[in-house]
């Protein structure tokens, strides 16, 4: 699987028979930072909100139970996609069917640890390369979509197929220590009840077309 | 493992008050930013504060110009959140600076970054830097005579080390700087009581691992820092120059091992007579090659076609295989060779080097 890397130096993989790019885990909290540490719409008041909902915790800190505390959730769609825009071209939140494609390709592809780990601590700087190492060491993956935390990660915002205005909903199964309820991913769309709350499981992975 | 060279450099002053000031421009500061200015003021008045930084910008901001500027400051960056990642790779530079934090309201990212900022100082003018206690020092609202206390101790001893770690080149070198010590096959650098620890060197370590400063301040606390590699630099370490025909022809039949005459006194002699006695020149014995009659320590000589080259050392250290140096310690006559052990990870003391040591194909090291 090719990884390249973007603007925050975090990963992505190349998924040719998709026609596009994803990042390899959903968006981290310390690639959201480099997002807020320029001047913005989204200072400190929107950041402590988000992380009301879902604490920040440390790369070095990760434990088994405490992982969900590494990603952005509680966020909302259309800030997402503030966050694709600097991200930089082609950069978007995913269709169902992308998303689903996704979740069908890396669960086909096959994923070498030791190789990953080498390429990742040469290619990282910090704090990505602890965090990536650490996420690799508490997993200990046997397949790339056991890495992406597609399943036992977040929520992903998803934009529901032809629908404009767009309309988005969920897709993932979160562990039931994050949130307590039974999915059915890749096929069922989680429905937010109100879009202009925050949830709490409901985080983002970005996907680059073209 | 086997030995590698780098290149590192240390930015210390002794005083402990260079200060780096770090200004919170964010939202969770804007009703406390009179508060933040007039302490910056202060500090800027009463320390050695170069330079300037804002949470979450990299960019660093002159601080002879805060009285004039800082209102457009604090305004180009009050939308930035509270963030120390985008600067640690610039306030890590001046590693032994104090990096002092005025702001109010949480730095997210604190915990990422404290273990790398040992002498980061949080002062809070409103609500708590630290996201949760014990994170790092904060001072709650200090008055200014507080903060200066907290920030004057000064540092006192400088300790440079590492796995395999020999310096070939120090600056500055003086009998007033740092000297070279050698304690159980392990070399190390020490500065005390320095006016200023700044360092630049060049050394060898096992491959793959870092030095690092061990700084003790006078109050007994004890940081340690990781020295990061520099690309590797080419100072004008090693003054060079050729030897003239005689002196040429000298060093052949010394290196050959073949009598000739002195010319200080004029008698023959050996490749173990270095050193003589110059008419009307003092009592000390100088180098009979008055090429480098002012020259101490070690010296290079390489034959290339109808000259010789010299090179001299100004630590008197040059590294002459891959796992071996020879060096001349402060008041010896007589360099000597250590050996590096692979397999122990340490420097063993070899030999005395003998008067012409070979060095390479055409290369010998003399000691003058």
């Amino acid at each position: 699987m090719l990884l390249q890397y973007d603007r925050t130096g975090f990963p992505l993989l190349c998924l040719p028979e998709c026609g596009l790019k994803t990042h390899l885990l959903p968006v981290t909290k310390i690639q959201m930072e480099s997002f807020l540490s320029e001047p913005n719409a989204f200072g400190d008041t929107w950041y402590e909100q988000v992380l009301e909902l879902n604490p920040r915790i440390a790369a070095h800190r990760l434990n088994a139970h405490n992982r969900e505390n590494l990603f952005v959730t509680g966020i909302q769609a259309d800030e997402a996609l503030a966050f694709a825009a600097w991200m930089g071209g082609g950069f978007d939140l995913p269709t169902v069917q992308e998303w689903q494609q996704i979740h069908q390709g890396l669960q086909d592809a096959d994923l070498y640890l030791p190789s990953l780990k080498d390429q990742l601590s040469d290619s990282l700087d910090e704090p990505a390369r602890t965090l990536l190492l650490k996420l690799l060491d508490q997993l200990r993956p046997s397949s790339w979509l056991e890495l992406s935390l597609m399943t036992q990660g977040v929520v992903e915002w998803v934009r529901m197929e032809k629908t404009s205005p767009a309309v988005w909903n969920g897709l993932g199964a979160p562990r039931s220590e994050f949130y307590p309820n039974a999915f059915n991913p890749p096929w069922e769309t989680i429905r937010p009840l109100a879009h202009a709350h925050r949830i709490r499981y409901f985080g983002f992975r970005l996907v680059q077309r073209g | 493992m086997p030995l590698h060279e780098a290149c590192t450099t240390l930015a210390a002053e002794a005083t402990g008050e260079s200060v780096i000031l770090i200004l919170d421009a964010s939202e969770s500061a804007s009703s406390c930013q009179r508060q933040i200015d007039a302490l910056a003021r202060e500090l800027i008045e009463k320390t050695r504060v170069d330079r300037i930084y804002f949470l979450g910008n990299p960019v660093a901001y002159p601080a002879n110009e805060f009285a004039r500027q800082s209102s457009r400051w604090f305004q180009e960056n009050r939308l930035r959140a509270s963030l120390l990642i985008p600067l640690l790779k610039e306030i890590r530079r001046e590693q032994l600076a104090r990096q002092v934090v005025i702001g109010s309201g949480a730095i997210y990212d604190l915990d990422e970054v404290n273990e790398q900022l040992p002498n980061l100082l949080l002062v809070s003018v409103g609500e708590a830097l630290t996201p949760y206690p014990g994170l790092a020092t904060e001072l709650a609202s200090p008055n200014t005579e507080s903060l200066l206390a907290s920030l004057r101790d000064p540092i006192v001893r400088v300790q440079i080390a590492g796995p395999g770690f020999l310096p070939v080149f120090w600056h500055p070198s003086d009998a007033s700087s740092y000297r070279l010590d050698y304690q159980d096959g392990s070399f190390m650098l020490i500065g005390e009581n320095l006016s200023h620890y700044t360092v630049r060197l060049r050394y060898l370590c096992e491959a793959g691992q870092d030095l690092q400063a061990k700084i003790t301040h006078r109050s007994g606390v004890e940081n340690i820092f990781p020295m990061e590699q520099e690309p590797a630099w080419t100072a004008e370490e090693s003054p060079q120059g050729w030897l003239t025909p005689d002196e040429s022809a000298l060093f052949d039949l010394a290196a050959a091992k073949q009598p000739f005459t002195c010319p200080c006194c004029l008698q023959t002699k050996l490749q173990d007579h270095l050193r003589c006695h110059r008419p009307g020149e003092g009592i000390l014995p100088k180098s009979i090659y008055n090429t480098l009659r002012d020259t101490k320590g070690l010296v290079l000589l390489q034959r290339e076609e109808s000259r010789v080259r010299y090179r001299t050392f100004p630590n008197s250290v040059l590294q002459v295989s891959a796992d071996k140096v020879a060096m001349m310690s402060r008041g010896a006559r007589v360099a000597s060779l250590f050996r590096f052990d692979r397999e122990t990870g340490r420097w063993q003391t070899d030999r005395e080097m003998e008067p012409y040591y070979k060095v390479g194909e055409a290369g010998y090291v003399i000691t003058v």
